[in-house]
This record gives structure tokens, C-alpha cells and sequence, in this order.
């Protein structure tokens, strides 16, 4: 069964004149982690906050467990969870204070279970809000979103401000609560993390779905970023290999994005004096520029 | 819908008292200086002044200064009283929708599986009972005050001025709402209902001054406030009430509709 399903989607903000995004198609099965990747005015946030009806959409439709995402939000949130990218909560209530108050809007929070998520994520829930740091606020934000173990997760951008450590933990809690069927949708820019933990992603660019993939097709891909430093000139023809998409030279010696394996171009790179070389992931933008160009 | 309310009415609780305190204050010192006003010739003094002025302060113009009703009515209960009260309103409305939308709180606060009528709803329960607390609590001071000093007020004049002062100060909420769900930010909203307000009760008088917006007078919310004829009368037109009253029932219904409206 769908647990998300989108039907021409599109959301213009100012009359018009500035598009969120544009004919979306999603459908989001029962106990999937799906992940919406795009860089920052992609769409993401503007699908997040249609699937939650704090906006409007301009056509199409969306439901959610099969009910209509404006017409029957309030049935629709009682089984979500929303984690925001940054949380905004009133600053002079303590930690203890806000999850009591949000408490109150859910059906039944499990006490052992709330319990366990604060100390999991080692959070003082005694001091104020306005007082916790950026990282601390997003564990609240993690435990308020999770507390009631809701059917479904609405996640953007979840793990911003927080520490290595905390993002395992996050990770982590994401797999456990997939074992018990809870759906996931989440937005993020970061690669890794989709890798991490999706079933599926979305790649989304300027208000448009271009693709759906399945992470091990995605996976397969590994679109890395590979940076040679050399003060030798090597000819371009010898760059020219299977998995190199694109080379540039650069002041200290070349740029290659590639894509699948890196055997072969470091087998033919061996032969040339070089001083070092760098294997990154590439930036979105980059992803998006040589391999999403629609 | 309870959890809200409680928490708004902790969250306001603080504001209220500093509202209500001042209005007590001012009243402990108005009542306090009444004696020895009542012994100044104010009709002398006004007569030394040009007619203009006493018809700025109202129909019997200074003539009931010397009465507590009308001292009352003109130095406390006619302006300041409802500038204190609207600012409360103002802020109260505007943090409801406009504040919320500002701060980014109502983000995660829609999130929560409850609809946008009833988060109106708790805010507005919370605000008309803060509104009643602050009106009650500073006729009840008029009425203590009067005693401590010995000065004789019409207590059944004081308690229907308690309910026309309420039913004004939930009118002002209605409008203040309304432009809480038009608005994105707490003190646009705080600063339009107070000059909004005064500027009405400042239209009012000048329909008494100025021949060519004379009649006009029914423009202004502040014909439906007349706190000297309800003290000194101790009656109340039940029409105005029923003005008032859907003042702000129609306000707290469009807040509604345009807030369920709203991109967030």
C-alpha cells in the first residue's frame, strides 16, 4: 500500500511567479526510507510542507495513508512525525516542558519508550530551550518527532547541527523503527546519508522529479570527484577512460569526475609523476551539472 | 485543545499582571488626586478656555468633572484604561497567528495532528479570559479605591461598565485577530490595533469639533463606549453590547477562515 502518493503536485508561490514545484508523481510504500535528494531551492521543502498542509497547493493532489493530505490533515498527523530542518520552539520552556506540551496533541507516548530516546541521545531536558545549542535542539527535535512512534516519518533535512556521533545514533534509531513498518520520507543534499539509509531516492532540481532510483542502482554509480596534483603534463587522451565523465586542468594539476569504479584510471594514471590524489564525493551541484542535466 | 490553553495561559499569565497592575495603579492615583479635584471650580477653569476644548471631551464637556463617575470616565476609564487594554489585546492577537508565523513556531505547532480553527480557538479562549480578568480585576480596584477614600460610586454603574469595557475589549480582539491572520508579524499587528484604536477615539472627538465629518461619528467603535453615562446612569444600551459582541464573533470567524487559508 502507498503510504505517500502524489498526483501532479505543483505549488507556484507569488502568484505564479516563483515555482516550488512543478507535476510531482510520488508514490511512497509502507515501510520504505525514501529519500528526496536536491540541492537547496530544489522543491524539498516546499513537497515537505504540502504533505503537511501548512501550504496550499496550487494543482494536483496528495494523500497520505489514502486520505487527502488538506482535507483530512488533522486524522493524517495524528501517525506522523515531523522533524524540520531547524525547530523553532517557545525558548523559555525547558526541554521537560516541551515534550510534556507536545505530548498532549498525540494519542498515547509510550513512557519507557520517551524515556529511552532521551537517553539515547543524552539530552538534559531540565534546562531551557533558549539555552540548548543548535545540535541539542535537533535531538529534541528528533525525540518530539519520534515519541509516539508514529506510522509514518517527515524528515527534513534531519541530521543538521548534528555531531558524528549523533548522526549514528539517528541512523540507527531510522533502521529500528523501519523493522517495525514505519515509513520514511526524507530531504537531504547530503549523498552519503541518502546512501546510508534510503530504499529509494528521489532526485529533485529546480521544482522538477527527475528521477527515481533505487539505492543500489544509485550506489553503483559512485560518482566521485577525484582531484590530481602533478606538476607533469599529462595528455588529455590518456584521461580519456571508461568511468572518467569529465577532466579539466587545474593550477596544480587536474579535476576528474568519475563515475563507477576507479581501478583502471588509477592503473593508467601510475605511470605519470604524481604527488597526490584526493577522492571525494562530488558536491550535489556537481552530481546534478554531468549526470541530471534534464 | 487543553494543552494549549494551558500553556497559554501560563505563557501570559506574567503580561496580564503587569497590565493589570498598571491600570490599578493609575486608578489608586486617580482616585487618590479626586478630592482635592473635586474642590477645584472646573467650570470656572474651563470657561477661561476656548469652547472647542470642553466639546473635545465629550458631550456634558467638563461639567461632570466634578462627579467620580465623570472624573473617572474622562481621566481614566475614557482613554487610558482602553489604550492599556488594547495594547494587551494587540499583543495577545498577534502572537495567536501573525507571532507564531513570524517566530517559525507554527511550523512544528501545525505539524501536531490539530486543526487551525481550534489553535484559533484556544488563543482566543485564553485572550477573552485574560481581557475579562484585567477588566474585572481594575473595576474591582475602582471599587476598593472609592471605599479607602471615602467617595460614594454607583457599584451597579461599575458593574455594567465592567461588562461593556469586556464586550469592547473582545470587539477590539475580533479586529485584532482578524489582522493577526492577515499579517506576519506580532508588533504590526500590536501597533495597527492600538493606533487603529486611538485613532478612532481621536475620530470621535473631532466629529464633535469639525462641521464637515459631523455625523460621522458612528464610524468610530468609541460610540459604542460611553463609560460616564454608564456610571452615572448605571444603564447600558443592550444594543451596543449586541454590536460589540459581533465585533468580535465576526472577527474571530474571519481570522478563521483566512488563517485555514493561509500558507504558512
Amino acid at each position: 500500500m502507498a503510504v505517500i502518493q502524489t498526483h501532479n503536485l505543483t505549488k507556484y508561490y507569488l502568484h505564479g511567479k516563483v515555482l516550488g514545484i512543478k507535476d510531482l508523481d510520488l508514490e511512497i510504500n509502507e515501510g520504505e526510507v525514501f529519500g528526496f535528494i536536491g540541492p537547496n531551492g530544489a522543491g524539498k521543502s516546499t513537497t515537505i510542507r504540502l504533505l503537511l498542509d501548512l501550504i496550499r497547493p496550487t494543482s494536483g493532489k496528495a494523500a497520505i495513508f489514502g486520505l487527502d493530505v488538506n482535507e483530512q490533515s488533522v486524522k493524517i498527523k495524528e501517525n506522523v512525525g515531523y522533524l524540520p530542518g531547524e525547530i523553532f520552539l517557545a525558548e523559555n520552556m525547558t526541554g521537560r516542558d516541551v515534550l510534556n506540551y507536545y505530548k498532549g496533541f498525540k494519542q498515547s507516548v509510550e513512557s519507557s519508550y520517551l524515556k529511552k530516546l532521551i537517553d539515547r541521545f543524552e539530552l538534559d531536558t531540565r534546562k531551557k530551550v533558549g539555552d540548548y545549542s543548535k545540535g541539542n535542539k535537533q535531538k529534541l527535535a528528533i525525540i518530539l518527532a519520534m515519541m509516539h512512534k508514529p506510522k509514518l516519518l517527515i524528515l527534513d533535512e534531519p541530521t543538521s547541527g548534528l555531531d558524528p556521533l549523533n548522526q549514528q545514533t539517528f541512523y540507527s534509531l531510522i533502521k529500528e523503527t523501519k523493522s517495525w513498518g514505519t515509513t520514511t520520507f526524507f530531504s537531504t543534499h547530503i549523498l552519503e546519508e541518502a546512501e546510508k539509509i534510503c530504499d529509494r531516492v528521489g532526485i529533485i532540481k529546480t521544482g522538477n522529479l527527475i528521477q527515481i532510483e533505487n539505492i543500489d542502482d544509485f550506489r553503483q554509480k559512485n560518482i566521485r570527484s577525484m582531484t590530481i596534483e602533478t606538476t607533469e603534463s599529462i595528455p588529455f587522451s590518456d584521461l580519456k577512460i571508461a568511468g572518467v565523465q569529465k577532466f579539466e586542468r587545474t593550477t596544480t594539476g587536474y579535476h576528474l569526475t568519475t563515475i563507477g569504479k576507479n581501478g583502471e584510471i588509477l592503473k593508467s594514471l601510475a605511470k605519470f609523476a604524481i604527488a597526490d590524489i584526493k577522492i571525494s564525493e562530488p558536491s550535489l551541484e556537481e552530481i546534478f551539472m554531468h549526470f541530471y542535466k534534464e | 485543545m487543553w494543552n494549549i490553553i494551558k500553556q497559554k495561559l501560563k505563557e501570559q499569565k506574567n503580561s496580564v499582571l503587569i497590565y493589570a497592575g498598571s491600570l490599578i495603579g493609575y486608578a489608586f492615583l486617580m482616585i487618590s488626586m479626586f478630592p482635592q479635584m473635586k474642590k477645584m471650580d472646573i467650570n470656572a477653569l474651563m470657561q477661561s478656555y476656548p469652547p472647542e476644548i470642553a466639546k473635545f471631551f465629550g458631550d456634558s464637556g467638563m461639567a461632570s468633572y466634578n462627579t467620580i463617575e465623570g472624573f473617572l470616565a474622562m481621566e481614566y476609564l475614557s482613554f487610558f484604561f482602553m489604550l492599556i487594554l488594547t495594547f494587551y489585546i494587540g499583543s495577545a492577537a498577534g502572537s495567536a497567528i501573525a507571532g507564531q508565523i513570524e517566530k517559525r513556531t507554527a511550523d512544528f505547532n501545525l505539524s501536531q495532528p490539530i486543526s487551525r480553527t481550534k489553535i484559533v480557538l484556544s488563543e482566543t479562549i485564553v485572550a477573552l479570559f485574560y481581557i475579562s480578568i484585567i477588566v474585572i480585576g481594575a473595576s474591582l480596584s475602582v471599587l476598593i479605591f472609592c471605599q479607602l477614600f471615602d467617595i460614594t460610586i454607583n457599584a451597579k454603574g461599575i458593574c455594567l461598565f465592567t461588562l461593556l469595557a469586556t464586550l469592547f475589549g473582545w470587539a477590539h480582539y475580533g479586529f485584532a485577530i482578524f489582522l493577526s491572520s492577515l499579517l506576519r508579524s506580532k508588533i504590526g499587528v500590536t501597533l495597527l490595533t492600538v493606533g487603529i484604536s486611538m485613532g478612532s477615539y481621536i475620530f470621535l472627538s473631532l466629529t464633535r469639533l469639525v462641521d464637515r465629518i459631523k455625523g460621522f461619528e458612528n464610524i468610530s467603535i468609541y460610540k459604542l463606549y460611553n463609560p460616564e453615562t454608564v456610571l452615572k446612569n448605571a444603564s447600558i444600551d443592550q444594543n451596543n453590547l449586541l454590536i460589540l459582541g459581533g465585533i468580535a464573533l465576526a472577527g474571530i470567524i474571519f481570522s478563521i477562515i483566512f488563517f485555514n487559508k493561509k500558507d504558512i
